[in-house]
């Protein structure tokens, strides 16, 4: 009695079926090879093992991403800090396991990195500035909120204060979205940053500005 | 012949078990906010009216409308660094001595006739006289301030002359320039 062992693997469970049919031509024409030249008399029992697995997987992609830990870049025009324009994301998650997809803010706002650290003071009027150890700067912010938000597969995913939109900095950096436990899917992830426009009488320190905001696609197993 | 197909989907089920990587990806979004300063006085012209023989103690109060994203200094710099008689060569004029400034109206020899005026300037709590901003030079006027987007009240006061000291007769002027220099957060 013989045995052959056939393996095959994918990189994705949509994939899983079509390894397998790959696998059993070659396993079909190897057992005739066996049958033809090992033995040529009487029953033979020939145990054909089929395996194949699917390499567990999380994705994002889209928007010049390859996967690999890179960076989305978007600028927004500040100079009218009345009136600024949203920033779209059209990405798409594909992930073989249960998975929690998480966006992350660092500083859960646009913060004006020009600032010394310390002079930014969101505990007492949200984003004012002081100088270290002045006065309040009046008529000046030196950070921008914004509402994240985002779209998995037609679902909008919950904010940390449950509500569609995330606020910064109320919620606080680190804080952002998650999701509960999805199962494996392949879909489309729409994230939209809605920057919150200045008051008329509140103009926006100079300087440069910045948020950083990780996706996180955590698997969960099965 | 009996040929025995064992599919080894538990073996498969094992691979499939283990537990992917978490995967992070990053959104940057960013920025820039040019520095921007202006000082828009209420009026470019201040006129004190007839100043009299010694000059009139009187102050003139002008709004300042100021707005600058970011810190600040602003400095003084003068044309003739005092109110001076624009009928009187600058040939004619010298200090008296008791002034920093160089006032007195040299062809009067009894001391008693001068040609140009001091004036103090004030913004907030800090004041400048005509021996700060002498000509040429730049006299700071307040420094380190926070972003600003106010209304800035600055204050002229003239420096009347004491004693028998006489103005002589003609228009009496001076050109200030206030300079904002950003200074960063």
């Amino acid at each position: 009695m013989g045995g052959w062992r056939v393996t095959g693997g994918a990189n994705a469970a949509l994939a899983l079926a079509a390894a397998f049919t790959l696998c059993v031509a070659p396993l079909d024409a190897r057992a005739g090879e066996g049958h033809e030249s090992g033995h040529g008399h009487g029953d033979q029992d020939q145990d054909l093992v089929l395996e194949g697995h699917v390499t567990p997987h999380c994705a994002l992609s889209g928007e010049g991403l390859s996967g690999a830990g890179g960076t989305i870049h978007r600028t927004i025009d500040l100079s009218n800090p009345h009136a600024l324009a949203d920033v779209q994301l059209n990405l798409h998650v594909a992930c073989t396991q249960h998975f929690v997809i998480g966006l992350i803010p660092q500083y859960a706002r646009m913060q004006n990195l020009s600032v010394v650290n310390g002079a930014l003071q969101p505990a007492v009027v949200g984003d004012g500035y002081s100088a270290p150890g002045g006065a309040m700067a009046q008529g000046f912010v030196g950070a921008l909120k914004y509402r994240l938000s985002a779209v998995l597969n037609g679902a909008q995913l919950p904010s940390n204060a449950s509500a569609l939109s995330y606020q910064s900095p109320g919620d606080g950096p680190g804080a952002g979205i998650f999701s509960t436990p999805l199962p494996p899917m392949s879909g489309a992830l729409s994230v939209t940053i809605d920057p919150v426009e200045l008051p008329a009488a509140v103009g926006l320190l100079a300087g440069f500005y910045e948020e950083n905001i990780t996706i996180q696609l955590t698997p969960q197993g099965y | 012949m009996k040929t025995k197909l064992m599919l080894a989907a538990g073996a498969a089920l094992a691979a499939l078990s283990l537990s992917a990587p978490a995967q992070a990806e990053t959104i940057n979004v960013s920025g820039y906010v040019n520095q921007y300063c202006a000082l828009t006085p209420g009026t470019t012209n201040i006129a004190f009216g007839n100043l009299g023989a010694q000059g009139v103690a009187s102050t003139f109060n002008v709004n300042y409308s100021l707005y600058c994203n970011v810190g600040f200094d602003t400095s003084v710099s003068s044309l003739n660094g005092r109110l001076l008689n624009g009928n009187v060569s600058s040939g004619n004029i010298a200090a008296d001595g008791s002034s920093a400034t160089a006032n007195r109206y040299t062809p009067d020899t009894t001391g008693t006739f001068y040609a140009a005026l001091d004036y103090t300037l004030t913004s907030g709590s800090s004041t400048l006289s005509s021996a700060d901003f002498t000509p040429g030079t730049i006299a700071p006027l307040t420094t380190s301030n926070a972003p600003t987007n106010l209304s800035v009240p600055v204050s002229f006061n003239i420096v009347p002359l004491t004693g028998t000291q006489q103005l002589t007769a003609g228009p009496y002027n001076d050109t200030l320039t206030i300079t904002i220099t950003p200074t960063g957060l």
